[in-house]
């Protein structure tokens, strides 16, 4: 086991968000730039657009900036910029349609069984993986590996129970198991159905 | 799913624990007390040995490298710079009425429009009573009940009381003459008396000559006659 820890510092993010509520714009690019490049890798999960991605991103900080003040600290900072991310990029894929990140052609899903050490191959190769996962199932599994949220987090994030986002998890897990057998370290490698 | 995978389908209770922690042990967001359980259960089962490996290089593989973006990232710096003019634009841009203002400035309106209305309602009066004292000259009010009107009463005696007089001692003259008063008291504090509705006669002589010998009467004449 090697626990990662939390890539964000909760303390800093609540005193920028201070910061912001006093309209103190240096604090609002001091967290924008790292939150831009979490962010932006979260919501390639969601979309395969820049354009959206770009103005979800500016959208979640738009708020941010405006509701800096109200913010409650019921929970981590990142978690409650991550819920704000979420919804305003489930408002976006509405008004832009659509535009899953996930389903593609099945025969881009490469063996990455000959290659197994080259982590930029895994990478690809895992992100297809990925893709075919039904949405909430591929969101809970970035927060919760990308993102480094915890359960609860991600409870809040997608404001769902705690007992879905088990369930998502799970499926997750056996799907991407199924998807993945040779990296997972199966003899035998069964087709999804 | 092979025999030599941990199943999620198992029914052992602590093996589906373990399968379900094995996440927020990987990505370090499990409590103390659960990545305790999980690595003593672990160092004794191997399904969950190999399903705590694969979480792993799922994890690694997903992972968000910890560094933050570079300074001077291009797409972020370029994303900054849009959200900064979005807030100068929206600074520059009249600003709508806040609710709470306009709030505030309500009771201003409702001022106005109540002293408005007072003005209406002052000129209103006006010019109704300028109309109710133009008609008022010939006109009399009159409930349906009331018969022809009284024919106007004469006074026929002018009486001027002592001060000394008491109120009840005046009414029970009054009464004993059958008198009643039509007016008065003037500027001198002297009444003008008439003939009681009912009297048996026209007492007016008599009554003189009673009004001057009673006490308490200063004065009492004839009205409309000539001494």
């Amino acid at each position: 086991m090697n626990p990662s820890p939390p890539p964000d510092d909760d303390d800093t993010d609540r005193s920028l968000l201070r910061r912001m509520a006093g309209g103190d714009r240096t604090a609002l690019a001091e967290m924008y730039r790292p939150y831009h490049r979490r962010l932006a890798r979260f919501l390639s999960r969601l979309t395969r657009r820049p354009d959206i991605i770009d103005e979800v991103i500016n959208d979640c900080f738009w708020i941010v900036w405006q509701k800096a003040g109200s913010f409650r600290g019921d929970s981590r900072a990142s978690t409650w910029i991550f819920g704000i991310a979420y919804r305003c990029a489930l408002k976006a894929l509405r008004q832009h349609g659509d535009d899953d990140a996930g389903d593609p052609a099945v025969h881009e899903l490469a063996d990455p069984s000959a290659d197994p050490q080259a982590e930029h191959e895994l990478r690809d190769w895992l992100g297809k993986a990925m893709a075919r996962l039904p949405t909430d199932q591929r969101v809970v599994l970035e927060l919760a590996y990308g993102g480094g949220h915890s359960l609860e987090d991600i409870a809040a994030i997608m404001q769902c129970p705690v007992g879905t986002v088990k369930a998502r998890m799970f499926h997750a897990r056996v799907k991407l198991r199924n998807l993945l057998p040779d990296l997972a370290g199966q003899r035998s490698p069964k087709a999804v159905p | 799913m092979n025999d030599d995978q941990p199943d999620p389908r198992d029914p052992r209770p602590e093996h589906l624990r373990a399968w379900e922690a094995l996440p927020w042990v990987v990505n370090g967001r499990a409590t103390s007390e659960q990545a305790r359980w999980v690595a003593g259960h672990v160092a004794g089962c191997e399904d969950c040995r190999a399903e705590l490996a694969w979480q792993q290089r799922l994890h690694d593989a997903l992972a968000v490298p910890g560094a933050a973006t570079p300074a001077g990232d291009p797409a972020t710096e370029t994303g900054l710079q849009r959200l900064l003019a979005r807030l100068d634009d929206v600074a520059d841009e009249p600003q709508p009425v806040p609710v709470i203002a306009a709030a505030s400035r309500a009771p201003h309106r409702l001022t106005w429009a109540l002293a408005a209305a007072v003005v209406v309602q002052a000129v209103g009066l006006g010019v109704m009573s300028l109309q109710l004292g133009s008609a008022s000259d010939g006109a009399t009010f009159r409930t349906l009940s009331e018969g022809p009107g009284p024919a106007p009463i004469s006074a026929t005696l002018r009486v001027l009381p002592e001060s000394t007089m008491t109120l009840a001692q005046w009414q029970v003259l009054l009464h004993s003459l059958e008198l009643q008063v039509v007016s008065g008291p003037n500027a001198s504090g002297a009444y003008a008396l008439a003939p009681a509705p009912g009297a048996a006669t026209k007492p007016r002589d008599g009554a003189l000559a009673r009004l001057r010998v009673s006490p308490g009467i200063r004065l009492a004449e004839p009205i409309g006659t000539t001494p």
